[in-house]
């Protein structure tokens, strides 16, 4: 378990696109950009998901996954441990997250292409600041 | 606290800074929020000062730049429908994009909108351009069918971050407002804090505000409203006053000319009523009035010597005197019911039976002539020539038209000229046929034929008076028991009427029915008859108690009461028993209030036993012996009289044989068996041996 401190905050607004690595059961890797990870509080993030990918189908066998946000102003990047805990449908983290994703397709006119169907929550177990393997 | 907390000095020291550090962020932490709160009041104090909604937007925005360094912000405010959101209010935008509009639903501002929940968004350009590559990929996949139109929403362009906060009263939406920045991730958790509160104000601040316009819309409108109802009541009151001026112009024109058509009818009735008899103005004015024959008695008199008496005074003396005369002369025929058709200097003629038929014309005629004769002797100490006739004469307007008058025309009217330039001074002299009308009622003398112009010889005749019951034998037969001693009796009653009864008009009153000298007849009859009672028979002890005053008041004011009723009325010859019944009770009410008037109220509990005797033909309490008597006698003196009674004229023998036959109790029969044997003729005999009582022969 660890706490996310303040200062990784603006790495959080999805601003710059995150890194997702994950690992399926038979151990193969999987890494991807997700738009944006969702700060819940200081010991949970979330993801959103929309479609069904590889992600989602590794975290369906796997829990466990590594993140890497940048700080847009200051280029910080943090890496991430966090282990899947719960898929939430509704709920002041769904809301803010379906809000937000209705917002920017509304404008695309997408908002029937892009639909939350879940926010997927996590638990940090790790984090610090830089990109890389657990020091 | 950290997690890697060890016992030695080193990791003590970096737990220290760690502590002091997490200290340093409280510390930042507090002192921004004092910053806020010091904040809030600022911008509270701006926004509250107002009440107009455009001063509260702008110093809302205005705060959040010069307080939170806010540069780019806008308000809207939702539509009336609740789809479109409106620019109300904007600051730090090149064009102020007032008015423009976003739907409910769309981007940020739209999505706050239809959610009525914060949102806060740091990357906005990313996901715009994730969102829009996602777009092309598909477009390009030719899955274009799920897409929609890429919408413009007002904003800043290039807007990296943005905020938008749900403006709510009481859950109601009313609008959004909005803050942007080019930069990324530019608001945080506690701008977030910050521009809720600050959002809550706003919406309150914009709703009192827009409540407070409405309000003086309202009062606006009202006031907009009293004025005009005001300017209409002004006009109305000007229109009213107007038209009741108007009216009342009319009113008092209508008034003013009605005022003078009464005037003129007026006027007219009184110069009508100059011309002909009353009675008949009302159809001359409807141009109505026929000529008619009737029978009628006309009188002409003439003053004696009034030409040198006019010689002798003064002319307004004269003149004076002239229209005194006439003014009693001419009160005196209408008493009589007559109508002075014209005088010729000190001549006056008069008609009795116009305009409406009587049938006691010729007797008021005699009696009005008799009348002015006593006046004139006693007023003017000169003497008057009457002469009267009665016949058929035609009656109508006639004259010039403009000089017309209600006349008489006939050969009777030269027949009464005639007999008033024959008459002898201080007389009145009658014609033969008047003389035919009344020779039963009066003292009359011939004055033998007499030459008239144009007529041959007329007979004339002068009346004298009223018959008294000895001038009449058909009255009382001057052989019977009470002949010898009626005039002495008579004399006593006429003294009595003249001591006792000064304000009764007798002659007058008798003559409304045509019974004239009736009342005196009874009353001499009845003194007679009671006198009679006290000498012999068995009620000799009862006659006796009878005050005689009482009874001659009795029997002369038995029917006074037709001083008051109508003389067609008790002249009619067919009225049936019901009318006459009628009749009878209204004479009876009407006697009884002239005997209150005159004082016999004492006499009034007789006067009901009287009529009551009357009306049921004898059949009345034994010890009514006054009105036994007066009651005998009225009966025998209405069947006698000259005028018909019961429709047929009466002997004295037929009239004793009835009054005989009433049904009256035993003890009481002398009384009428008494007056029978008192006016009798003597050679006539009472027969009671039949069994239907007396026949007399």
């Amino acid at each position: 378990m660890a706490r996310l401190p303040t200062e990784i905050r603006a790495a959080l607004e999805g601003v710059i696109p995150a890194s997702i690595g994950t690992c399926s059961l038979d151990g193969t890797p999987n890494a991807t950009y997700v738009s944006q990870v969702f700060y819940v509080d200081p010991e949970h993030v979330a993801l959103s998901f929309q479609f069904f990918n590889k992600t989602v189908r590794n975290i369906e066998e796997n829990p466990r996954a590594c993140v890497i946000v940048t700080d847009p102003i200051s280029a910080q990047a943090w890496t991430l441990e966090i282990e899947f805990e719960r898929a939430e449908e509704t709920g002041p983290v769904f809301d803010q997250m379906e809000m937000q994703l209705e917002a920017i397709a509304s404008m695309q006119g997408m908002q029937d292409v892009f639909k939350l169907r879940a926010a997927h929550v996590y638990r940090v177990t790790e984090v610090r600041p830089g990109m890389g393997a657990p020091g | 606290m950290t997690k890697h907390a060890t016992d030695e000095p080193g990791a003590l020291r970096s737990e220290i800074a760690a502590n002091q550090s997490i200290i340093d962020d409280l510390n930042r932490s507090l002192a921004r929020k004092t910053d806020e709160v010091r904040i809030i009041q600022q911008i509270s104090f701006k926004i509250t000062a107002s009440l107009k909604l455009d001063e509260i937007l702008a110093s809302i925005l205005k705060a959040l730049d010069e307080v939170l360094g806010f540069q780019h912000s806008m308000i809207l405010l939702l539509d009336a429908a609740g789809e479109t959101l409106r620019v109300a209010a904007s600051r730090g935008y090149l064009e102020a994009g007032l008015g423009a509009e976003v739907a409910v639903g769309v981007g940020v501002v739209g999505v706050v909108a239809k959610k009525k929940r914060m949102l806060r968004v740091g990357g906005l350009a990313a996901g715009l351009s994730y969102a829009n590559r996602l777009r092309e990929g598909m477009r390009k996949a030719g899955e274009e069918a799920g897409l929609g139109n890429v919408v413009e929403v007002p904003g800043l362009p290039g807007a990296q971050s943005q905020i938008a906060f749900p403006l709510l009263v009481a859950d109601r939406l009313i609008g959004v407002f909005a803050v942007e920045s080019t930069t990324p991730a530019a608001f945080d958790e506690l701008d977030e804090v910050l521009l809720t509160i600050l959002s809550h104000q706003a919406a309150s601040a914009i709703e009192n505000a827009r409540l407070y316009q409405q309000e003086e819309r309202r009062v606006e409108e009202l006031h907009e409203a009293r004025a005009e109802l005001e300017a209409l009541n002004a006009s109305l009151e000007a229109k009213i006053a107007e038209r009741t001026a108007r009216l009342e112009e009319a009113h008092r024109s209508s008034q003013i000319a009605l005022e003078i058509a009464e005037r003129e009818r007026m006027r007219s009735t009184a110069l009508l009523e100059r011309m002909a008899p009353p009675q008949v103005v009302p159809l001359m004015l409807e141009d109505k009035l026929l000529a008619r024959k009737l029978n009628a008695t006309i009188v002409f008199t003439d003053l004696e010597g009034f030409t040198r008496f006019s010689s002798d005074v003064e002319p307004d003396e004269l003149f004076a005197r002239l229209n005194d005369f006439f003014s009693r002369a001419g009160a005196q025929i209408a008493k009589y019911r007559g109508y002075v058709n014209k005088t010729n200097g000190d001549s006056i003629m008069a008609l009795f039976g116009v305009p409406f038929e009587s049938p006691t014309h010729a007797m008021d005629a005699v009696l009005a002539a008799l009348d002015m004769q006593k006046t004139v002797r006693s007023n003017l100490g000169l003497r008057m020539r009457i002469g009267i006739s009665s016949g058929s004469i035609t009656a109508g307007i006639l004259g010039p038209r403009d000089k017309s008058l209600y006349d008489v025309l006939g050969d009777s009217v030269n027949v009464a000229s005639r007999m008033e330039k024959l008459c002898p001074p201080g007389s009145v002299t009658i014609s033969a046929q008047t003389l035919a009308i009344v020779e039963p009622w009066f003292d009359i003398r011939p004055l033998g034929r007499q030459a008239v112009k144009g007529k041959g010889r007329l007979p004339c005749y002068e009346v004298l008076g009223p018959r008294t019951i000895v001038q009449d034998p058909r009255r009382l037969d001057p052989t019977s028991r009470l002949a010898p001693v009626a005039g002495a009796l008579w004399d006593e009653v006429a003294r009595f009427e003249a001591e006792r009864l000064q304000s009764v008009d007798f002659t007058s009153v008798q003559a409304r029915d045509g019974n004239l000298r009736h009342n005196e007849c009874v009353a001499s009859l009845a003194l007679g008859l009671l006198r009679h009672l006290r000498e012999e028979g068995p009620l000799r002890e009862h006659a006796a108690a009878i005050d005689e005053d009482e009874l001659v008041s009795l029997a002369l004011l038995h029917d006074l009461g037709k001083h008051a009723m109508d003389p067609a009325l008790l002249n009619d010859p067919d009225l049936g028993l019901v009318e006459l019944e009628r009749l009878r009770s209204e004479l009876l009410a009407r006697t009884e209030s002239a005997f209150e008037r005159l004082g016999f109220r004492a006499l009034v509990s007789a006067l009901r036993q009287l009529y009551e005797l009357e009306r049921t033909r004898g059949a009345c309490p034994e010890e009514g012996l006054l009105v036994h008597i007066v009651g005998a006698c009225d009966i025998y003196d209405a069947l006698v009289a000259p005028k018909h009674y019961m429709g047929r004229g009466w002997t004295i023998a037929g009239s004793l044989d009835e009054l005989l036959r009433l049904d009256v109790p035993a003890s009481i029969k002398p009384v009428y068996r008494a007056l029978a044997e008192l006016v009798r003729p003597s050679r006539a005999t009472l027969h009671d041996d039949r069994s239907e009582d007396v026949l007399f022969r």
